[in-house]
């Protein structure tokens, strides 16, 4: 039982220490959606999204390079 | 377990849930929060009339009038996590008496880093009534059914259907717990029935049924392949993406999965009803028709109490259910 009872201790370490950095990617617009287009660099809601984000702060620079490149996924082109 | 060891888990298990969820204490409203909460849709009298996710809105409407920041909708959020894990231990106490099963439950169902999603945005909230009613109802009526479980049972379902209308997954998943596998595809022809019904009345139904299902299905697979691994979890995954190969194959795995937990049926019940219990909570959604919205990830609450089964299926092999 000892050994079990450490596996499942090693295991809910293990969710903790992730579930921690997923919890802080949920804080903010900028985090979550930069979190998406790190998993999904392909998906132009997310890159529209962290646009909007960008916007929020007052990135407006990188808030045009997101829309551009969603732009261009949208349109099958090469990223730019 | 003996008294001691039990300390040493609650307490281990407090602090890696306050590690853990501690980013919450300072998040603001995210994503789809934003919206509802800058067009004051909780406080909508008119809103407030129909029983449609009442639970919910009404949690929302009372936060908004009484505790209207941030922190406070974080706070009552994680506490229903809280209690829904805690609700999940219980169920897996009362159909195994596994300690160790109930701590391993418990721990899956309020650690995994894929409940992030429900338990910190703050909309995943009628993902956490739902679950709350469905596991309630079925841990209070798993051994007895007396006059008082039965009520007890009925109230904890209303919590769930008023949280959000796919806690009608309970139709099946009372079979699934009682163990009358003999009722489980009558259970799921009525949950169907009752889904589609409920869908095509709120112009919810897909226009092509097959193909929506497909799609459905292989992001359910990806979901629970996050679940398991803890890799690939983000908002709003594209499934879109997917092949129709890879959709295919998807939906091969998951039946696969879904199978083999099943043929455990006789040796190790838990695992079976856990397989079982997430096929249940992922079929409405096959039916169910929300554009631009393939299960993310906060819908996969109502299933990880199945996941939570099987690792205390896995965790306490020589467990059989009590009765």
């Amino acid at each position: 039982m000892s050994k079990t009872l450490i596996g499942i201790a090693v295991v809910l370490t293990w969710y903790s220490v992730v579930g921690h950095r997923r919890v802080i990617d949920w804080t903010s617009e900028l985090s979550l959606w930069t979190r998406a287009t790190v998993v999904q660099p392909d998906n132009p809601r997310a890159h529209i999204n962290r646009a909007k984000a960008f916007y929020g702060v007052g990135l407006e620079d990188d808030a045009i390079r997101e829309v551009t490149i969603a732009d261009a996924i949208e349109r099958g082109r090469e990223r730019p | 377990m003996t008294r001691w060891q039990h300390g040493l888990m609650a307490a281990l298990v407090l602090m890696l849930a306050l590690w853990e969820f501690a980013g919450a204490w300072n998040a603001g409203f995210v994503h789809q929060d934003n919206n509802w909460h800058q067009a004051g849709v909780s406080l909508d009298p008119t809103g407030l009339t129909h029983w449609d996710r009442a639970s919910t809105r009404w949690s929302w409407a009372w936060q908004a009038a009484h505790t209207p920041s941030a922190r406070a909708f974080h706070v009552v959020n994680l506490l229903l996590h809280l209690i829904a894990s805690a609700l999940v231990a219980w169920l897996v106490w009362q159909v195994s008496a596994s300690p160790l099963g109930a701590w391993a439950a418990g721990g899956l169902m309020l650690l995994n880093p894929i409940q992030a999603q429900s338990a910190v945005y703050l909309s995943g909230r009628t993902e956490l009534f739902a679950a709350i009613g469905m596991v309630a109802a079925v841990a209070v009526t798993a051994r007895r059914w007396t006059v008082v479980t039965i009520i007890a049972g009925i109230v904890a379902a209303g919590v769930g259907l008023t949280g959000k209308e796919s806690a009608v997954a309970l139709i099946a998943l009372v079979p699934i717990v009682q163990r009358r596998w003999s009722w489980l595809w009558a259970a799921w022809a009525v949950l169907l029935v009752v889904v589609y019904g409920m869908a095509a009345s709120r112009v919810y139904a897909p226009p092509n049924v097959a193909a929506w299902a497909l799609l459905q299905a292989a992001t359910a697979w990806r979901v629970l392949a996050v679940a398991v691994t803890t890799v690939g979890s983000t908002v709003d995954y594209d499934v879109t993406q997917l092949s129709f190969a890879a959709q295919v194959l998807s939906v091969v795995s998951l039946t696969a999965a879904i199978w083999q937990g099943w043929t455990y049926h006789r040796t190790r019940p838990m695992i079976a009803m856990g397989a079982l219990w997430i096929a249940t909570v992922i079929l409405p959604r096959l039916c169910v028709f929300t554009p631009g919205s393939n299960f993310p990830e906060h819908q996969f609450y109502g299933a990880m109490p199945g996941l939570s089964l099987i690792a205390a299926g896995i965790v306490s092999p020589k467990q059989v259910p009590l009765w």
